[in-house]
């Protein structure tokens, strides 16, 4: 069985882990460039308020409400997915970290004791995080995420899809609400009366495949309980360095998607420092929603003349990648980084410009400390700082807090 | 947090005259980190503001280690959240969902709380951080 543990509202309930005054209030946060909405926390949601809507059109309703605004504050919610994934892999012999706010792990436990462990799960993370999950469980991920959608609904956050229970619950979910389903590919079988998952389920092999794709073959596969869709991420070779995520809401714009490329290789580069070790290669990928129509992925790679651990360099490598990958008007669902021929920084050899590395070492040195004091945003390379157009949004901004000794929450 | 400090710890005895031939290895190190942090997943770091908990040599401006992981026990100093705020206060457990918050500073009361709609418990306080030269 595959289970999958999706954060309720993560961004907003991020948001409030520090903020006790907010804990029944709605909070809503903000892409960081156009000012909409793309996280809401319950209280929110029962307010009438969409996701994907302008600010402008419910700044009063949110005002009458007392609700707060937030800024996308996404150092917060990495350092908190970090450690939702950390205890989530203690739990599991197999984890996918599918999403920032949701992963699959494989379930271990036997059958009788697997609710039991889907509520463990949820306490250990609302204990130790202050973050709500919940469980979904089933055959395949595509059961497991048909799951967690019930999981939400139900008061303590669990539900299993047991194989006895598939007929009757796949014969309540509207085909278009099936993962990987999306809208055109239901218009599509909504045409052939193909209304619920169950249809879909027990349409010929031969049939989809002909007249859709196989990704959709295998989405019915998965429907009928054999796992088929496999794990997102490229595979790394051994000594490589992957940072990688989905994005919790697609990203259109390419400012956007630089600045994830940068904290992707930033997050990069910190494991390469903590291993005291240089890199010569760096591949970034993106990708738009496998499931939808059009599907992209591209990836390109650049080989760096020296190896090196020096961020701004290696920001500027990735975002030179960014370039020949980057087309205008897709909406990207995830980008990654990944460094390459990783060596230690001992065994690389020294040019004769060896001084010019050593100022870059101080460099490096400085900004470690300067971030660990002042926050992430401190000391940026200047390519970056300069398209900061959304820094006036900044007063939405929550603290750091969990990342900078400066913004720490206060305890009275 | 990437950097940690590693001080390497020497089990032999330093002996004037002649040196010993096994000094040259260091027998392990210590870090901070390990000898403070019970499990880095669940631990957090506050800003202490006020002087309420002097008593128990928490002083303003401190920084508390706070590990979420950990149950609190009656006499645990702990942070909560109590109308909106967090606290940091000891926490003595009585009958029926009463808890009190006790201040370690004679200038202020004790709060005597439900602890099931008037308190909720952030953490249990595992050591103080406080830098005695910038």
């Amino acid at each position: 069985m595959i289970a999958l543990v999706d954060c309720n509202s993560f961004y907003a309930s991020c948001e409030k882990v520090f903020r006790p005054d907010l804990q029944d209030k709605p909070v809503v946060v903000l892409s960081n460039n156009d000012g909409c909405i793309v996280a809401m926390s319950k209280e929110a949601k029962d307010l009438g308020i969409k996701r994907g809507a302008p600010l402008f059109k419910c700044r009063q309703q949110l005002k009458d409400q007392e609700s707060l605004c937030f800024s996308s504050n996404y150092t917060l919610y990495q350092d908190l997915s970090n450690r939702v994934m950390a205890l989530l892999a203690r739990e599991t012999s197999h984890i996918e970290v599918y999403s920032i706010d949701e992963a699959f792990l494989s379930v271990d436990s036997p059958p009788s004791a697997t609710r039991e462990w889907g509520l463990e799960i949820i306490k250990i993370i609302s204990q130790n995080l202050g973050i709500p999950v919940s469980v979904g469980v089933g055959r395949s991920k595509t059961l497991a995420k048909a799951a967690a959608t019930l999981a939400k609904k139900s008061p303590q956050g669990y539900f299993a899809m047991l194989p006895s229970m598939e007929e009757r619950v796949l014969k309540e979910i509207p085909v278009h609400k099936i993962w990987g389903i999306g809208p055109s590919k239901a218009d599509y079988l909504l045409s052939r009366s193909i209304l619920t998952a169950w249809d879909l389920r027990n349409m010929d092999d031969w049939d989809v495949k002909k007249t859709m794709t196989l990704v959709t073959l295998k989405t019915l596969w998965e429907l009928r309980g054999k796992p088929s869709i496999e794990d997102e991420d490229p595979q790394t070779d051994k000594k490589g360095i992957l940072s990688s995520l989905g994005f919790s809401s697609p990203i259109k714009e390419k400012q956007e998607l630089q600045r994830a490329v940068a904290s992707y290789m930033s997050r990069a580069v910190r494991k390469l420092w903590s291993q005291n070790s240089q890199t010569s290669n760096v591949t970034v990928f993106i990708m738009t929603n496998r499931f939808k129509e059009n599907y992209y992925f591209k990836e390109y790679s650049q080989r760096l003349e020296n190896p090196s651990s020096y961020l701004p360099e290696l920001i500027k490598a990735a975002l030179n990648c960014l370039e020949h990958l980057f087309i205008r008007g897709l909406e990207y669902h995830k980008a990654g980084v990944l460094l390459h021929g990783i060596t230690p920084e001992a065994s690389v050899q020294l040019d004769l410009f060896s001084e010019r590395n050593n100022s870059r070492d101080r460099i490096s040195l400085v900004v470690k400390e300067m971030e660990q004091r002042y926050g992430r945003d401190i000391l940026k390379p200047l390519a970056s700082a300069m398209e900061d157009r959304w820094a006036m949004k900044r007063e939405l901004l929550s603290p750091a807090y969990t990342t900078c000794w400066e913004e720490l929450p206060r305890v009275y | 947090m990437y950097s940690s400090f590693v001080l390497p710890l020497f089990l032999e005895p330093v002996k004037a005259g002649f040196p010993s031939p096994a000094s040259d290895y260091a027998e392990g190190s210590l870090d901070l980190n390990e000898f403070l942090i019970r499990d880095r997943v669940s631990t957090f770091y506050v800003r202490v503001a006020g002087d309420s908990m002097i008593g128990a040599g928490i002083f303003s401006k401190d920084i508390l280690m706070v590990d979420r992981g950990l149950q609190a026990k009656h006499g645990d100093i702990v942070v909560a959240a109590v109308q909106g705020e967090f606290t940091v206060k000891r926490i003595f457990f009585k009958e029926r969902d009463r808890v009190i918050l006790h201040p370690e500073n004679e200038l202020y009361p004790d709060m005597e709380l439900d602890c099931r709609d008037e308190l909720t418990l952030f953490g249990v306080v595992t050591a103080v951080v406080r830098k005695l030269k910038p």
